[in-house]
């Protein structure tokens, strides 16, 4: 700086009072910069402080809203990602932490009775018995408290519950969200798949323009073989099927595959008529947070009886 | 088998005698007793005297099975099955029998309070012990299957740590669900 109000000084006097000028201007400057940067951090950090608790809090509940949410079947595999993901490290390291006192406790020391037994034991005992638990309960079980919740998001133990709940099948496959998530996401798709046939059954032509996405892509292959492409075709052809009795189906072996905004769902559609019973495939996909149909293909099973006379090709 | 006996210590230093066959009932005893690094008695640093007879017990009644009540009525009849296709019904009528025994003996066996129902269940699992840790995780559960939240933390003296913005978000939840169960 005065190397500067030096060369300037060799013009004239006034330029070196005004570069003297300038030059204490930008020490003071300086000064008060240094001088504040710390006290700003400082005084920063106490504000966190005061209201950062707040802040952690207001995450943290939505964290635990997200068990109960994605539970609740909405169904959204990609929003509950975030709070599922880090559960199961974090379930490990606290546990771990606490085995020692299991252990002092084993040895009769009487301590911590304000921490209950749920929270005490090892890992594995707790997975094992949230293992015997069904849905609701390991809902009802994470609402008690924090530690409970994140034991009750294991992802073994939802992964056991999808098996029990669902499907044995896809046991090679790793969620990318944890198992909760695809839990929910699975229970959501299967709930919408099951209004569609309560749908068939009460007849309902709005309903069921609710249930499809409503884009030209949409394809509709009825169990008589017609087959119907765009939204308006398929909403036509519901028109015209629900022009005659309700058709109550029973749905068996609901099979679904789930990803961030597909699914699909196979199952066996039992009706006491003439026609069927019929091996259907829908087809979903998720927008604004909803499951939407949009794909139906239904056709009659072939029933053993002249099994030996299957050909794959008729 | 012959009944060789066997000596367990407790971690406050008693000693209690178990049969050889009941103690089999336990992987981890199994595993010492088989290595052959078995050296008089057999330390358990993690079972107190207050829990240790109660584990001997459950072995005594098992003694070589190694199952719960349910295991044995179901793989028992089965077995009968395979090997005798016409199984008499006096064999199976015995089974029964048997089974309706041991559960009544299950019931009486775990009649007690949630401390040994822990100790109980650190035990089963730090001695390898299927059968009486499915039992006594299975009755945990049972102290949580359709409980309210608050009926849970009641049974296990759970403290919720939530804030009061967090407990009401989740009973409105809890609403919901029970808005969607009835359908069930």
């Amino acid at each position: 700086m005065e190397n500067i109000a030096l060369l300037l000084n060799g013009s004239s006097y006034v330029s070196l009072y005004i570069a003297a000028a300038i030059t204490a201007f930008c020490c003071l400057c300086a000064l008060w910069a240094v001088r504040l940067s710390p006290l700003n951090g400082i005084w920063r950090r106490k504000l966190k402080e005061s209201n950062g608790g707040c802040f952690t809090e207001g995450s943290s509940k939505k964290k635990a809203c997200c068990c109960s949410c994605s539970c609740c079947g909405s169904g959204e595999a990609s929003n509950s990602t975030s709070p599922s993901a880090p559960y199961p490290n974090g379930t490990a390291g606290d546990m771990l932490e606490r085995a020692p006192v299991v252990a002092e406790r084993a040895e009769g020391v009487e301590r911590q009775s304000e921490a209950s037994m749920m929270e005490q034991l090892v890992p594995e005992i707790t997975t094992h018995a949230l293992s015997y638990l069904d849905y609701p309960s390991l809902c009802r079980l994470s609402m008690t408290n924090s530690s409970m919740r994140r034991a009750a998001n294991d992802d073994n133990a939802w992964k056991a519950l999808y098996h029990k709940d669902f499907t044995m099948e896809q046991d090679s496959i790793t969620p990318h969200n944890g198992w909760k998530a695809y839990y929910a996401a699975t229970r959501a798709v299967v709930n919408v798949n099951a209004e569609f046939y309560n749908i068939i059954r009460e007849r309902s032509l709005p309903a069921m323009s609710r249930l499809w996405l409503n884009a030209d892509y949409v394809k509709c292959i009825h169990g008589s073989g017609e087959s119907f492409t765009g939204y308006d075709a398929v909403m036509e052809s519901w028109q015209l099927a629900f022009n005659w009795a309700g058709v109550v189906f029973q749905i068996r072996d609901v099979r679904t595959r789930v990803f961030t905004d597909m699914a699909w769902v196979t199952m066996k559609a039992y009706v006491d008529i003439e026609t069927g019973p019929f091996n259907v495939t829908n087809v979903y996909e998720f927008h604004n947070g909803q499951w939407y149909m949009v794909h139906h293909h239904s056709s009659v099973m072939f029933i053993g009886g002249e099994a030996e006379n299957q050909n794959l090709f008729g | 088998m012959s009944s060789t006996k066997i000596f367990l210590k407790s971690s406050d230093d008693k000693t209690f005698e178990i049969d050889e066959t009941a103690a089999r009932a336990s992987e981890t005893l199994k595993n010492i007793i088989d290595g052959g690094c078995l050296d008089g008695v057999i330390p358990l640093p993690n079972v107190s005297s207050n829990i240790l007879p109660k584990v001997i017990e459950y072995c005594k009644k098992h003694g070589g099975d190694n199952g719960s009540s349910k295991k044995i009525a179901n793989g028992g009849v089965d077995k009968d099955k395979e090997i005798l296709p016409d199984y008499d019904e006096e064999e199976d009528k015995r089974e029964k029998v048997r089974v309706d025994e041991l559960k009544k003996w299950e019931e009486e066996y775990m009649d007690f309070d949630q401390q040994v129902l822990y100790d109980l269940m650190l035990a089963a699992n730090y001695l390898h012990i299927k059968g009486l840790l499915d039992l006594t995780v299975e009755k945990a559960a049972s102290m949580i299957r359709g409980r309210t939240p608050d009926q849970i933390r009641e049974n296990f003296n759970i403290n919720s740590d939530f804030t009061p913005e967090e407990e009401e978000e989740m009973i409105l939840i809890e609403d919901e669900w029970d808005d969607e169960w009835a359908f069930d």
